[in-house]
């Protein structure tokens, strides 16, 4: 993709590039392993209070958690797991942190991935996913004698969808208002909640299964609410 | 029913959800569960509504009138209650449900015996087995085929598989939809027995509403006699499908209930406990408030329409679609609300915005109450417009 009007460095850029084509069809634990693994030594981009991370990633004795631009060796923090059916079976755990230090052992200038960047990433990692769900369900569906994919109603909502992800990565890519702006961001993410809602009610019954995207789904949401300050 | 004796059995049932709210998010923890609380005078209530006086000694009674549920407008209304307490109880509880109304509707006497005495005896569940693993809107087209053994008997051979099919694990008794021969008259509609020969049936895992427990049941030669055939005393147009599409105008404004009391039990978390909302926030609320006064009100007249006559299904479709709407915004906008980490310091809601994903599909998605709306427009059935 090339692009225009870019605020941002070109490392970012071929990262969330090479990031939603090396990733496609990977389950969501590899999806976070891909990003945390991508530094010199595996980083856990956490929230203010909170960090998600897949069972491999916190096996590694070398794993930093950055929060803020703070890299905190995992020893520097307590930390207690917080119970969760759903993403567990996705071999992703969630930890709450308690009396964090003010500062960590290092602190970054240039922080390669916020936190703004990380869930702009995941949840559209999360959205492409469910939209090519979506797509493979729908063609082999069929109402009458068309493959659901094939009404036109339904048509127009993956449209909608498509017009929303677009729009999504656009503004990341090209745009040169940055995700620091809290308004900003908190309507890229509305954009995401209405393309998810959108994919959800087009998976039909499927949606709420657990085996098929719902874990994804939840986890967006998640991710949202742990990581985007709303206003 | 006047409005008098309406409002006094929503004041009485109001009185109930409490109970419901207590154990909704442990039966979502542990769905089997719920049998340990089938004695809760809520779950009691709620597993004999539906059951016509003929067979029910224990009515809801309330100021000497005699409540029995069979009437839409007091199905909405406890609903509603029931689910503000919690939804995923609501269609986990023993009782009726969906295929009741198939069994009051068309069911021989004979049949109403054989439904409503086990559903006396003890908590019973029920199932209504109409969707199937590749038919779900389309379901003119169902598989599941009943086969004549031989053309001389009324024995027939019930094959296929069904699938979301809510309770479908726990039930004593259920309707199943088959096919019997090609085109849309040629779907019947049979009860059957969970231990019929052939018959089994397998929990399926769930991210919401996980009370009801969802299943797939498998059909395997399962031997049918001509008793078991519902409404065979009625002329093929009034039975098999238009069975399905009489429970689904009448339950619709239920299924829009449910999805109501989820979207006011939020919107009352959030003013409860909420403190020093912004500008900002205090007009989303009221923005939702509106909203649910607005949907409470269809659901409503639905109701009402729908219990007049049954085919009057317009204004459930309207109801639903903004009722499954107005859920899912609202579950997500708590989750906004209350901010980082609202999703694990606030359990109700993170329960209320998985619960809030089912309603959609139940009793038509909106895509399929959207193209009804638009056929009743093109046919000048719509009110006002
Ligand atoms: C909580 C829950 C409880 C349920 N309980 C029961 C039960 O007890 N018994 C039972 O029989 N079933 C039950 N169901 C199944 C439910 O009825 C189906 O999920 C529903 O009919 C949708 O069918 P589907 O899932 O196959 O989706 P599909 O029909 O495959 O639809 C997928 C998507 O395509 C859209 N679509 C399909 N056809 C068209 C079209 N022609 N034009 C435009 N858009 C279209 C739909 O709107 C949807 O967005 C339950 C489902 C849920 C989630």
């Amino acid at each position: 993709m090339s692009t225009l009007l870019s605020s941002k460095n070109e490392n970012l850029l071929n990262y969330i590039n090479r990031f939603l084509e090396e990733t496609r069809g990977l389950s969501l634990f590899e999806a976070f392993e891909w990003i945390f693994k991508a530094f010199e030594n595996p980083i856990i981009i956490s929230s203010n209070n909170y960090f998600l991370a897949p069972h491999s990633v916190l096996e590694n004795p070398n794993t930093h958690i950055l929060r803020g631009n703070n890299l905190y060796q995992l020893t520097e923090l307590k930390f207690n797991k917080v119970n969760n059916h759903f993403m567990e079976h996705e071999m992703i755990s969630l930890f709450k942190m308690d009396d964090i230090p003010e500062k960590g052992s290092n602190q970054i200038e240039n922080i390669p991935l916020t936190k703004n960047d990380f869930a702009i990433f995941m949840r559209t990692w999360i959205a492409l996913e469910c939209l090519a769900y979506d797509k493979k369900l729908l063609s082999n569906r069929y109402s009458g004698k068309l493959p659901i994919i094939q009404y036109q109603m339904v048509k127009g909502q993956f449209s909608e969808a498509i017009i929303k992800i677009y729009s999504i990565i656009n503004n990341y890519i090209n745009g040169n208002t940055t995700l620091e702006n809290k308004s900003f961001n908190v309507f890229i993410h509305n954009e995401i909640d209405d393309c998810m809602n959108t994919l959800i009610n087009l998976t039909g019954g499927h949606g709420v299964l657990t085996e098929t995207v719902s874990r994804k789904i939840y986890l967006s949401f998640v991710i949202k609410n742990l990581f985007v300050e709303s206003e | 029913m006047n409005i008098e004796k309406i409002n006094a059995f929503e004041e009485a049932i109001k009185s109930y959800y409490q109970e419901f709210r207590d154990i909704g998010l442990i039966i979502d923890e542990q769905p089997d569960r719920l049998h340990e609380f089938t004695d809760l005078a809520s779950v009691q209530l709620l597993s004999r509504m539906m059951i016509p006086s003929e067979y029910n000694d224990h009515p809801f009674i309330i100021n000497n009138t005699k409540f029995y549920g069979l009437t839409c407008i007091e199905r909405v209304i406890g609903t509603e209650w029931l689910s503000y307490g919690d939804a995923g109880v609501v269609v986990g509880c023993p009782g009726p449900s969906l295929s009741g109304i198939i069994i009051q509707d068309f069911a021989d006497e004979q049949q109403k015996e054989q439904y409503y005495s086990k559903l006396l005896s003890k908590p019973c569940w029920t199932f209504f087995a109409l969707t199937e693993p590749n038919k779900g809107s389309d379901a003119m087209h169902i598989e599941t085929n009943m086969k004549k053994v031989n053309a001389c008997d009324g024995q027939r051979l019930l094959n296929g598989e069904k699938y979301f099919i809510g309770n479908g694990t726990r039930a004593e008794i259920g309707v199943v939809f088959a096919r019997t021969t090609t085109g849309p008259i040629g779907i019947e509609m049979c009860l059957i027995e969970k231990d019929s020969d052939g018959f089994s049936a397998e929990a399926l895992d769930t991210l919401g509403l996980r009370a009801p427990k969802l299943s797939r049941l498998t059909f395997q030669n399962v031997r049918i006699n001509e008793e078991q055939i519902i409404g065979r005393h009625l002329s093929p147009l009034k039975r098999g499908m238009h069975g399905a599409i009489t429970v689904f105008n009448k339950m619709r404004p239920t299924v829009a209930a449910m999805a109501l009391g989820v979207s006011q039990a939020t919107y009352d978390y959030m003013i409860t406990n909420k403190k020093n909302l912004s500008l900002d926030q205090q007009q989303k609320l009221e923005h939702f408030q509106n909203e649910l006064i607005t949907t409470r009100n269809l659901i409503r007249q639905a109701a009402l329409e729908v219990d007049i006559n049954p085919r009057n299904g317009y204004v459930g479709s309207i109801a639903k679609v903004r009722a499954t709407s107005l859920v899912k915004q609202i579950t997500q906008y708590a989750l906004d609300l209350f901010g980082e980490g609202a999703f694990f310091e606030h359990p109700y809601l993170n329960k209320w915005f998985r619960d809030a994903f089912a309603f959609e599909n139940m009793e038509g998605t909106s895509n399929i109450l959207k193209l009804n709306i638009f056929q009743s427009y093109m046919n000048g059935k719509i009110s006002y417009v």
